[in-house]
């Protein structure tokens, strides 16, 4: 795993899909690399700030919408 | 316990009686090269704490039913907060370095073994109950209260008085606005902020370690409002797939399965989804999160 493949890999890691060889690797280069262990922290940073939005931020009117413009993806 | 700014902040929790703070001190007499100034001197600790208002209590920081009795100890206390003074070994359950100095953040030479040893591998989820946002909302403005002070180009004013006086206004304004000072608030004008909104000025005194510490509150500071305009600016910029995938895993807390049941979308279309936009809004915070690492450090 490189740190382009590593930035990729991110998101996967941490829905904990990755298999056990990659995650493997995965965890051999965050051992390594500086530039991606903060990267990695900054990306649950992000995700925790995230989770600090006031739920008002999703109002049932945004929901709808948002809901929609997968019904009409799917659609088209 | 070595850093001045943790007796700064002992003496100002005990100054207010804070009895809703206790504080956890894992003393596991290890420093990075060497041992600390007082080891596993629990006596001394405690009775440094005790000099300073607090209530103390000593405890095996591994039995767990003396923390537990510990904690009941320090929500029954009143008036003042409660420190545990808990001893504990470093690594404790892996041989390798259990209790040793020079392991500190270096990584172990067999971490299997070292899992082994621990009991093997487990999964564990500790539901812990959340805030309630509404309670968390920050106060809106005070109804009838709308004016700053202003001032005519070219009238005269101290910036100290006009700093006092706009300070005030905003505490007129706006009832989560508290002030601190470090003991000059005669000179800094702060004070017309003490007399208007005693219940929400802080007197640090001359502790200035202490003084901007107190000021950055988690969940409300400056910073924090900042980092919530920029990630809701960049929500709305996001595509509708992306903001509509970030919005349901990340600000309302479902699963991705759930995610990809209500967007009747695969698992991985989900994460792709997931991944882009988690990477536009960390790119938007980066000079945030570096600031915000800069601040803890």
């Amino acid at each position: 795993v490189n740190c382009d493949e590593f930035v990729e890999l991110v998101t996967a890691f941490l829905d904990d899909t990755l298999d056990p060889e990659t995650e493997a690797r995965f965890v051999d280069h965050l051992a390594l690399c500086d530039g991606c262990e903060r990267y990695l922290d900054q990306f649950r940073t992000t995700i925790s700030e995230l989770g600090r939005l006031p739920p008002e931020t999703l109002s049932p009117a945004t929901r709808d919408a948002l809901l929609s413009a997968f019904h009409d993806w799917h659609t088209t | 316990m070595a850093e001045g700014s943790i007796w700064e902040a002992f003496e100002h929790a005990a100054h207010y009686g804070l009895d809703n703070l206790t504080a956890i001190v894992d003393v596991n007499r290890l420093g990075q090269t060497t041992e600390t100034m007082l080891g596993w001197d629990l006596d001394t600790y405690a009775a440094r704490a005790r000099a300073f208002g607090w209530h103390a209590i000593t405890l095996d920081g591994h039995d767990l039913d003396a923390v537990e009795a510990a904690y009941a100890e320090a929500e029954a206390t009143r008036g003042r907060p409660t420190v545990l003074f808990a001893k504990t070994l470093k690594g404790k359950g892996v041989k390798a370095v259990e209790d040793k100095p020079g392991k500190h953040g270096k990584p172990l030479d067999d971490p299997e073994d070292a899992i082994a040893e621990l009991g093997g591998a487990r999964e564990l989820t500790v539901a812990v109950r959340k805030p309630d946002p509404a309670a968390a909302a920050a106060p809106g403005p005070v109804p009838g209260k709308t004016r700053m002070p202003t001032w005519e180009v070219g009238e005269e004013v101290a910036t100290r008085r006009a700093y006092g006086e706009a300070l005030t206004a905003l505490g007129d304004l706006r009832p989560d606005v508290v002030a601190l000072d470090g003991e000059v608030s005669n000179s800094t004008n702060s004070e017309l902020f003490a007399k208007a909104h005693p219940d929400r000025y802080f007197e640090m005194y001359i502790a200035e370690q202490q003084t901007p510490t107190a000021w950055t509150s988690p969940e409300n500071s400056a910073l924090n409002l900042e980092i919530r305009q920029v990630i809701t600016a960049v929500l709305d910029e996001l595509p509708a797939r992306q903001r509509a995938v970030l919005s349901l895993r990340d600000v309302t807390d479902r699963t991705a399965d759930e995610v990809c049941e209500m967007l009747q979308i695969s698992a991985a279309n989900q994460r792709v989804l997931l991944h882009r936009a988690r990477a536009v809004v960390r790119e938007r915070l980066a000079d945030y999160l570096m600031e915000e690492k800069e601040a803890k450090t």
